[in-house]
């Protein structure tokens, strides 16, 4: 694809499409805010990583066809606002359709087209905020697991809010464990996913955040139910959004 | 509820558990970090070691033929069991025939994954835990919950506890006190015990030698002082050379207590040499299968290049939840459920791949970069077939992917779903609710769904703007 | 057994032979590169990180009197006086307080200090390799609270592959091959270093000239 294409498929993945909308919007805001021109392909449901970690790999191998399908007649810079989707879209897929040889070449396309929202704005654009206005906020940054150790990302989302003025980064322990969402494991297995979230809230809660940031909304989504359960104060957002609510409000989108 | 749901329940519930699980855990972390810091070449290093045991399993029958011939040059005796049984049954008559009355154990996990002791009590022998950590686990009445440090799970106060309930010595909450008191007890126990038992750290092909490292220097003793020494050992565990042996060392000792070598690392040889003074007059080598060639067979056959450092469980946030005895076996952790599996099968053990959020930090960690997610994905998978989900989650699945490849059906049917969660919830949040949702809402509130999608929402804006 | 044995074997052959087994290759290493004129401050460096003591001597007088005082009124279990390096055996006295690997087990237990030599020291991780053999027993570096081992100078080298290296296929007489770092401890309750928990709670490295 050429480097100047301004073209980009957004995978909005089920989470935003479903729970957070809003997450999806702050994502083309900013998109678009970047002079890039926007497409949702038609189709698109989800990328069958359920039922891929739930040990149902006959069914998530479907579904990832029919995605693929869907993608791979699109042109230009897949953006996905989630790690753990990015991941398998990127890696996962290749090990699901390991042994169908010409599935494994169109998720080798399509992967290689696929790129997750923070690193994309961070790495390829060069995305800064300074010059947007200043709104002070302490924010604790959650890393997701698929983010920082399946796609490697550690970096970008800092740098990203970083770069917001007024944003004061609250470091807290253990920052990097798994939050214990997990798909299906924070229902098949509720006992040990919610005692992991509880540990992370405590930290959070004790690092004295007023926000709640995270490039996964499947992360949040649990995190989230954590918080709003212990009537804490925290506010919960999506990396685009808290890019997005700084953007002047006539902004296209 | 299953047994090991029973278990997790209860671990996650134990503060106390997770206080000691803590201070070890985080002064682990610190350790590793230090050691690594001290050798520019740690990744280099991992990758050569992951390279070795690798194509050493590759290989492994022709390793193993070489192995032993290796071995019987050195004047080993070397025995091959296929399962748990035959190898208890091998040591048995090798005590029986030496009329051994009381064994010294240095910790091996192999041992405890046939559960010999139990096989030799029963057979009338006197048999004692040396490692420090084992001995406690094995006066209280416990196995080890961590394949490194056994009493991960114990804090200082448990520790003197047990030692002052079944030794009667004072009650003490300093470790040096404990060990000195471990130390004087054991002393006496090695100079009269009749037979030794190991483990194996490595099998060195070529030279016909087994590597056995230890810290507290029990091994060495329980290899020097009987006058029999039989050691048990995976049939995965081999490395071609002494070179390569000397690589997977700096990987094991900085992995498993960030050290840069462990204090005491011993190449076995086989019994004492004619000359010699001291050393054990038998040296037997039971190799023992149980399993392990049909992981080699099967799709999770990379976890045979485990070294046993422990690493991932001392990472691993469900570990730090639950504990090493929630997992209800020898091997605890994330390699635990992969090993624990492909030894038992997955019928009774299908219940451990699934205990993992698959967070990849195990993978980042492990020296030789072992990808237990994708193992643990693959058991899942397998799972299916052998010890099949409810009919619940097959329906569910089923719906899944009917759904979520027909776009159409998804639109039209995706409303009705909505509303229910949405008619349930109170202002806009779900906090109680049966099935999944009862598991989700145990703890945590649900956010119920937009009123309207983001794609819909998309295609609306589109209409209107008469794109 | 010889049944289980084929059997085994038959099994791992036909794994083998259909084995997914990832595919790795192995980087070249560099080897270490420990400047010589290093050696021996690293080697002492990482023997005291360890907690245990290491004395670099320039004379043979020197070594021997810091042997002395070392282990003169104790019970010692040590090698051969002959096999010490620098002479030693012209200097030590040996009584009935000098036991060798010939000694009764019992007694051995009971000495209070062992004196060996070494085969090789590796400088980068603060190790010894000692190779026991007829007259080296491999008791005296395990049974005595506190451990005294001679290095020769010309013995020290940059890393234990090196030492390794070297010693592969010498091991013929040595029915064990142990290489030392540190003495003896755990960390089994709650991580807290124990020193000298079967073994030496104290060693001592006598680098001589």
């Amino acid at each position: 694809m050429s480097e100047g294409s301004k073209q980009i498929q957004l995978f909005p993945t089920c989470l935003v499409d479903e729970i957070r909308p809003e997450a999806g919007w702050a994502v083309v805001r900013v998109l678009e805010a970047a002079g890039l021109e926007v497409s949702l392909p038609e189709g698109l449901v989800c990328c069958g990583q359920p039922a891929y970690n739930a040990g149902f790999h006959e069914d998530a191998r479907q579904v990832l066809r029919h995605v693929l399908t869907v993608l791979d007649a699109t042109e230009g810079w897949i953006l996905i606002p989630s790690g753990s989707c990015a991941d398998m879209l990127i890696h996962q897929s290749l090990e699901l359709c390991r042994d169908d040889a010409p599935l494994l070449e169109v998720a080798r396309r399509v992967g290689s087209r696929c790129r997750e929202l923070s690193a994309f704005l961070d790495e390829d654009l060069g995305w800064r905020g300074q010059h947007l206005p200043r709104k002070d906020e302490r924010v604790a940054y959650h890393p997701s697991c698929h983010l920082s150790r399946g796609l490697g990302v550690t970096e970008s989302p800092g740098r990203l809010l970083e770069s917001l003025r007024g944003i004061e980064l609250v470091p807290f322990d253990e920052q990097d464990e798994c939050c214990g969402f997990g798909g299906l494991f924070s229902v098949k297995q509720s006992d040990i996913s919610a005692s992991m979230m509880n540990r992370k809230l405590d930290r959070i809660e004790k690092s004295g955040a007023g926000t709640l940031v995270s490039c996964d909304l499947g992360c949040l989504v649990h995190l989230g139910g954590g918080l709003h359960r212990r009537q804490s104060g925290i506010r919960v957002c999506h990396v685009a959004e808290i890019l997005a609510e700084r953007l002047p409000q006539d902004e296209p989108a | 509820m299953s047994a090991f749901q029973d278990r997790v329940r209860e671990a996650v519930q134990n503060d106390h558990l997770h206080v000691a699980i803590e201070r070890a855990t985080s002064a682990l972390k610190g350790r590793r970090q230090v050691a690594l810091d001290s050798i520019p070449d740690f990744e280099q290093v991992r990758d050569f070691g992951r390279a070795v045991k690798l194509a050493t399993i590759a290989r492994l029958d022709e390793h193993l033929v070489r192995f032993e011939e290796k071995l019987l040059q050195n004047g080993f005796q070397v025995h091959w069991a296929e399962d748990g049984e035959q190898a208890r049954q091998i040591v048995l008559d090798i005590a029986r025939r030496r009329d051994a009355k009381s064994v010294v154990k240095a910790k091996s996990m192999a041992t405890e994954e046939i559960h010999l002791n139990a096989a030799l009590e029963e057979a009338g022998l006197d048999v004692l835990e040396t490692d420090l950590g084992e001995y406690i686990a094995q006066l209280a009445g416990q196995p080890p919950s961590h394949i490194i440090l056994p009493i991960l799970h114990m804090t200082r106060e448990d520790v003197g506890q047990v030692l002052h309930d079944r030794l009667g010595v004072p009650l003490t909450d300093d470790p040096q006190v404990m060990a000195k008191t471990a130390r004087e007890t054991l002393r006496a126990k090695f100079l009269e015990a009749d037979l030794g038992i190991t483990g194996a750290n490595f099998g060195v092909v070529e030279e016909g030698a087994i590597c056995l490292v230890s810290n507290e220097g029990n091994i060495r003793l329980t290899t020097s002082l009987p006058k029999v020494h039989v050691a048990i050992m995976g049939i995965e565990k081999l490395v071609p050379t002494l070179s390569d042996l000397e690589k997977m060392l700096r990987l094991l000792a900085r992995s498993a207590t960030g050290q840069k070598l462990t204090a005491y690392t011993s190449l076995v040889r086989g019994p004492k040499r004619s000359p010699e003074d001291e050393g054990p007059e038998e040296v037997h080598l039971i190799l023992l299968d149980n399993g392990r060639s049909k992981i080699l067979a099967g799709d999770q056959a990379e976890i045979l290049a485990c070294i046993r450092c422990g690493a991932c469980l001392n990472i691993c946030p469900v570990y730090k939840q639950i504990g090493g005895h929630a997992y209800g076996d020898t091997y605890p952790g994330p390699i635990g459920s992969i090993v624990t599996p492909g030894i038992r099968g997955l019928k009774t053990t299908s219940e451990l791949p699934q205990a993992s959020s698959l967070c990849g930090a195990c993978r980042d960690i492990c020296p030789v970069r072992l990808d237990i997610p994708r193992m643990l994905l693959s058991l899942r998978r397998e799972s299916q077939t052998e010890a099949p989900p409810s009919l619940f989650w097959r329906m569910s699945m089923r719906a899944f992917a009917f759904f979520a490849t027909r776009p159409a059906w998804y639109r039209t049917v995706r409303p009705i779903g909505r509303f229910v969660m949405r008619r349930l919830a109170s202002e806009g949040w779900l906090s109680s609710g049966l099935g999944p949702l009862g598991a989700w809402t145990k703890e945590r509130d649900f956010q119920a769904p937009a009123r309207r999608s983001f794609q819909e929402e998309w295609r609306a804006r589109q209409k209107e703007a008469g794109r | 057994m010889s049944d289980a044995r084929s059997r085994v074997l038959q099994r791992v052959r036909e794994a083998c032979r259909t084995a997914r087994v990832p595919e790795a290759t192995a980087p070249e290493l560099v080897r270490c590169s420990l400047p010589e004129a290093q050696w021996l401050e690293r080697f002492r460096g990482e023997l005291e990180a360890l907690n245990s003591r290491c004395s670099v001597v320039s004379t043979e007088s020197a070594l021997h009197e810091l042997v002395h005082s070392e282990i003169a009124g104790k019970t010692v279990l040590g090698w051969d006086p002959e096999r010490l390096p620098y002479g030693l055996s012209g200097q030590l006295d040996v009584s009935r307080s000098y036991l060798k690997g010939s000694a009764d087990g019992e007694a051995k237990a009971a000495a209070e200090v062992g004196l060996t030599g070494v085969a090789l020291a590796a400088a980068e991780t603060g190790s010894i390799v000692l190779m026991p053999r007829s007259g080296e027993p491999r008791t005296a570096s395990l049974l005595p609270l506190k451990h005294i081992a001679i290095v020769r100078a010309d013995q020290m080298r940059a890393d234990l592959a090196q030492c390794l290296e070297e010693l592969q296929g010498q091991f013929g007489e040595s029915s064990q091959v142990n290489v030392i770092t540190g003495q003896s401890r755990s960390a089994d309750i709650e991580l807290s270093l124990i020193l000298g928990m079967h073994g030496p709670a104290e060693l001592h490295v006598i680098v001589g000239p």
